[in-house]
């Protein structure tokens, strides 16, 4: 028989910042963030949830993770449409006076976004989300070995990624 | 030179990339909109989820549902009860806690009514650890959470709005308040008003009446 427990929804708050950051890492940009965070919670608050031991975020971030593929998935299928600058938030543009900080998280957010699939899952679970090495081997039905060859060049991606990304907007506003 | 290197990737990359990672995720929290949009959502859900809070067996279960009708309809026509809103500390913070008001140090920078919430830290070893907002059956209700080094958690909430029903019960009567004790699922619930509003203080059994009496009753040189 399996040992499972109710989801304990006193728990759920405190793991809200984690999924933000991880549905970021996963969509690029916070305002889908937001929506697929939201649309998570709700499938999950929808009705009572058995899970096994204490991986309350284990079990947050695989409902995350298959409903951001699925939506993605749905999108695809979709015309591709482009915002009007009517649409553009000064708050979140990358020319608006922002913090310093601020603006590198949205653009390492950005780069983690733009990582093939498997290296981008591999380091939004370890380093984004927090998972141990075996938790997210877990999550992503893979080996630890290969989560850490695959977390090791993510993250060597990202480094690249930041730089030409800055470079990139310099050469933009030249 | 590296400079054009796309891959292979190098330890000092990798550890560069991990640390650009980390130091994004510290600066990063979920906006409290969303926070407050989750919340609603947890609240609007709570017929359904209610059997979570108690857990168990099935029988546990059907029972916590039972208690969830009740909770959702104030058991009658009387609308919100303290009892329902002592059940809000129970949901845990949804938002950061408030922070202490540099010029008055017993109090937090956070209030209901003109209520304000106070700041034991200095006097008690409790602090505000969180913060979470609440509308039960059309009412605001404000709570925000203290832990101690045990991290034992109880809730203050202040109603918004005209003072709830008081129930009976043992208590205390200080100057002018009046501090009603309760016992309800478990858990230690104080309830007072002050400045036209009715507090709740709720804690877990582990936290004895007298300690939330001492809590709810302190003036400080605040709110009372």
């Amino acid at each position: 028989m399996n040992e499972g427990r109710l989801l304990e929804p006193d728990s759920l708050g405190d793991h809200v910042d984690r999924l933000y950051r991880a549905a970021w890492g996963l969509c690029g940009s916070r305002e889908d963030a937001e929506d697929l965070v939201q649309e998570t919670y709700a499938k999950v608050l929808s009705k009572p949830r058995f899970v096994r031991n204490s991986d309350d975020l284990g079990y947050l971030l695989r409902v995350l993770r298959n409903t951001f593929y699925s939506s993605h998935r749905s999108a695809m299928r979709r015309p591709q449409t482009t915002a009007m600058p009517e649409d553009f938030e000064p708050a979140d543009a990358r020319t608006a006076m922002r913090p310093e900080d601020a603006l590198d998280a949205r653009e390492v957010f950005e780069v983690i976004a733009g990582l093939a699939p498997d290296f981008r899952d591999a380091l939004i679970a370890v380093d984004v989300a927090g998972l141990s090495y075996r938790e997210a081997a877990k999550l992503l039905g893979a080996k630890e070995a290969t989560i850490t060859s695959r977390l090791f060049r993510a993250r060597g991606q990202v480094a690249n990624g930041m730089d030409r990304g800055r470079s990139g907007v310099v050469e933009e506003k030249g | 030179m590296r400079e054009h290197d796309l891959d292979p990737i190098n330890e000092a990359q990798a550890e560069r990339g991990r640390a650009i990672v980390q130091a994004a995720v510290e600066q990063t929290r979920a906006p409290l909109a969303l926070r407050e949009r989750i919340e609603a959502g947890r609240v609007r859900a709570k017929p359904a989820r209610r059997p979570w809070l108690l857990g168990g067996s099935f029988a546990g279960v059907a029972a916590a549902a039972a208690a969830a009708i009740v909770l959702a309809t104030g058991g009658g026509s009387a609308g919100l009860s303290v009892a329902q809103a002592a059940e809000l500390a129970k949901l845990g913070p949804a938002a950061p806690a408030p922070a202490v008001d540099g010029s008055h140090p017993s109090l937090l920078k956070r209030s209901v009514g003109g209520v304000i919430y106070p700041s034991w830290q200095d006097e008690f070893p409790w602090h505000a650890s969180g913060a979470r907002v609440d509308k039960v059956e059309g009412r605001r209700a404000v709570t925000v959470f203290y832990e101690n080094p045990a991290h034992a958690r109880i809730g203050y909430t202040i109603v918004d709005g005209k003072p709830l029903g008081e129930p009976s019960g043992p208590g205390l009567r200080q100057g002018a308040e009046h501090y009603v004790v309760l016992k309800r699922s478990g858990r230690t619930i104080v309830t007072w008003r002050r400045g036209g509003h009715t507090c709740v203080l709720s804690g877990p059994a582990s936290v004895p009446s007298e300690k939330l009496l001492a809590l709810a009753s302190w003036s400080g040189t605040g709110p009372t």
